[in-house]
């Protein structure tokens, strides 16, 4: 599977409950391997950076 | 050894003014992809009139995926026109099959991940005509799925593309932090004679005492510390300053301080 990929869609996608309650056993097997906080906080700074981004364009 | 800072249009006026100060001046590719003739103009001027070097941010080497065409394109046309000493990329993906991150993330640290980067670099190499300096990125998350240490990372890094490295400090010591190791000890493992960038900023600390590296704040003592470690004598040293501008003076007082701690 293409991990990063995975990370692409931790990172971006709104409902996280949905990718981690419909993850393939690969999927889980990366999970399990990732602080929430800290991908609480990743998906924080990757949202902003995406708004800050779209406000410029605009 | 030069002293030079990031290319920002809110700083360009106190740049230009201070020019006897300032070394060497990084500019931002994707910021002038669309450039109009005159933009285009003054940055050729620019570079005419102070050594100058490219940083890119949108390629997202680092990953397993092949680097888009058309963003490497378009950063080629600005590397052509501007014709800096030597641009630069981070090793980050920003981006895979369709979604855009937004930003950069780090990559797995691992062989799959290695040999698409050398396929990248290369690729970037034959399209822009020479290999970027690649800088190490900060994160919050420590990137699953990882075989090997951030400074083993940067060593096959190194080794596998024969790139030079532009080292941020500021991302060293975040990651440094933020993930309990050494960054003295890192700079000890990795390969500091390819080191030919340094890069400077500053964060904030956030919830569960990470480091989040926004560029908006004043370089931190620890930064200056390791500077002293990771100078190479062939190594230049760029300010990055992102947002929430001091006055000018202040970010020449950090350049200063560079130059007292190298």
């Amino acid at each position: 599977m293409n991990v990063e990929h995975f990370l692409a869609r931790l990172y971006t996608e709104d409902d996280l409950d949905r990718i981690v309650a419909n993850a393939s056993p690969e999927e889980k097997e990366i999970l399990a391997k990732i602080d929430p906080e800290s991908l609480k906080l990743a998906r924080r700074s990757f949202a902003k950076k995406r708004n800050a981004k779209r406000a410029r364009v605009v | 050894m030069r002293f030079g800072i990031g290319w920002r249009p809110e700083l360009g006026a106190s740049i230009l003014a201070n020019l006897d100060r300032i070394e060497i001046i990084e500019v931002l590719a994707e910021e002038h992809v669309h450039a109009s003739a005159k933009e285009r103009r003054a940055l050729q001027f620019l570079a005419r009139t102070v050594p100058v070097v490219v940083h890119a941010t949108s390629l997202g080497l680092a990953s397993c995926d092949p680097v888009d065409a058309r963003r490497l394109d378009a950063v080629a046309r600005v590397i052509g026109w501007i014709e800096p000493e030597c641009w630069s990329e981070h090793l980050a993906f920003v981006r895979s099959r369709g979604i855009e991150i937004g930003h950069l993330a780090a990559p797995p640290r691992r062989q799959e991940t290695l040999d698409g980067l050398a396929r990248n670099v290369e690729n970037a190499r034959r399209v822009i005509g020479s290999a970027p300096l690649l800088e190490n990125v900060a994160t919050l998350l420590d990137p699953p799925m990882s075989d090997w240490s951030e400074s083993e990372w940067i060593r096959r890094v190194a080794n596998a593309t024969r790139c030079e490295l532009l080292l941020d400090l500021h991302n060293l010591h975040a990651n440094a932090t933020n993930f309990g190791f050494s960054a003295e000890s890192f700079l000890r493992e990795i390969p500091i004679d390819r080191v030919r960038m340094i890069h400077l900023a500053g964060g904030r600390r956030i919830e569960g005492d990470r480091i989040l590296d926004d560029h908006l704040h004043e370089v931190p003592d620890p930064v200056f510390a390791l500077l002293a470690n990771a100078i190479h004598e062939n190594a230049d040293i760029i300010l990055e300053r992102d947002g929430n501008y001091p006055r000018f003076e202040t970010l020449l007082g950090e350049l200063d301080r560079a130059r007292l701690a190298a």
